[in-house]
């Protein structure tokens, strides 16, 4: 068996363009997700922010910045989920790169959520756009 | 053969039961576990009932799926309908759990009566800088992996068993989600911990 073969699939071929949108775009939001919430921290110009919300979550009236990483990791998970479909949900995408870049994704969102590895990236993000 | 003995088909059925019978108990003392928080007297129970119960059936669930999901990714059949379901339920159940995890994590860190994220940190910096700042991330992983496999499942149905490209997608899915709620169960069960010492403190 040649490697043109073990690449194709063997069973039945169904173009992998939607499949690979999804699973990119939920590893995106990961990354974001907690990106954002890491440099939030670091920041203090945005971690001073209060969000006042009086009916989510019940007995509090501010929330401190806690909910702009869910709000701003949502919303690249679902916008780049989007995007991709549309662009990719003709065409059909090799497995291994998609699998490697939904991987890699997810190994540095992980990584950015683990506080040690996370603090100094951020730090330097926060850094470079000026945002302390 | 003696007509008082057991047969091997009888033993079988009676092993059987005995398994589903076994397995109920168990998940019913698991999940009573955190349902009986509801009667604790103070102020958090609705959000820590809601979340440690809906918590526990999402391991449960995405425990079984998570056995299955290696049979899926060497090959094995699949029979997609109750895959399905119970992927879609799983999508709903962790998004329910990361919702009420939210409710309850804000108070972990700025509730005024507690503070108990100033509590560990004064005891034990590495604790909170190390794990309990993981645990609200690593939570919300489940959520997308688990709505893009229930996607696949629904887009594809009965073509995904049989295409062998998107069954390792799906595995290798259910297998992460697996992980991820592992880990958010865990360092779940060590903050409530923490914060009945907190309390006695």
């Amino acid at each position: 068996m040649n490697q043109q073969e073990a690449e194709t699939d063997l069973l039945t071929p169904i173009p992998l363009g939607a499949t690979a949108a999804a699973i990119v775009s939920a590893a995106l939001g990961c990354l974001t997700l907690s990106t954002t919430y890491r440099t939030i921290a670091q920041s203090q110009l945005l971690s001073g922010k209060k969000i006042e919300i009086a009916v989510w979550p019940p007995y509090q009236s501010w929330v401190g910045s806690y909910p702009i990483h869910q709000l701003v990791g949502f919303s690249v998970w679902l916008g780049t989920w989007l995007l991709l479909y549309l662009a990719w949900r003709q065409r059909d995408v090799s497995l291994r790169p998609t699998i490697a870049v939904f991987f890699g994704l997810l190994f540095l969102a992980t990584a950015m959520a683990w506080r040690p590895i996370g603090e100094p990236i951020s730090h330097a993000i926060v850094q470079a756009l000026a945002i302390r | 053969m003696e007509s008082s003995s057991v047969s091997a088909k009888q033993a079988r059925s009676i092993s059987k039961w005995l398994t589903w019978i076994q397995l109920g108990v168990a998940g019913i003392l698991l999940i009573s576990f955190s349902t009986l928080g509801v009667l604790y007297p103070e102020n958090i129970r609705s959000p820590a009932t809601i979340h440690s119960s809906i918590g526990i059936l999402t391991t449960l669930i995405s425990g079984y799926l998570g056995h299955r999901a290696f049979a899926i990714i060497r090959g094995g059949r699949m029979t997609i309908e109750p895959l399905r379901q119970l992927t879609t339920g799983l999508a709903g159940l962790c998004a329910v759990s990361v919702l009420a995890g939210d409710w309850l994590y804000i108070s972990y860190q700025i509730q005024a009566q507690h503070y108990i994220q100033a509590w560990v940190q004064q005891r034990s910096y590495f604790f909170h800088q190390a794990l309990m700042d993981f645990k609200p991330l690593i939570g919300w992983f489940p959520l997308p992996l688990s709505v893009a496999a229930a996607f696949i499942l629904w887009q594809y149905g009965d073509a995904t068993g049989k295409s062998r490209h998107l069954s390792l997608i799906v595995g290798i899915l259910l297998a992460l989600v697996w992980m991820y709620v592992l880990m958010s169960l865990i360092l779940g069960l060590d903050l409530t911990k923490i914060r009945l010492a907190s309390l006695l403190d």
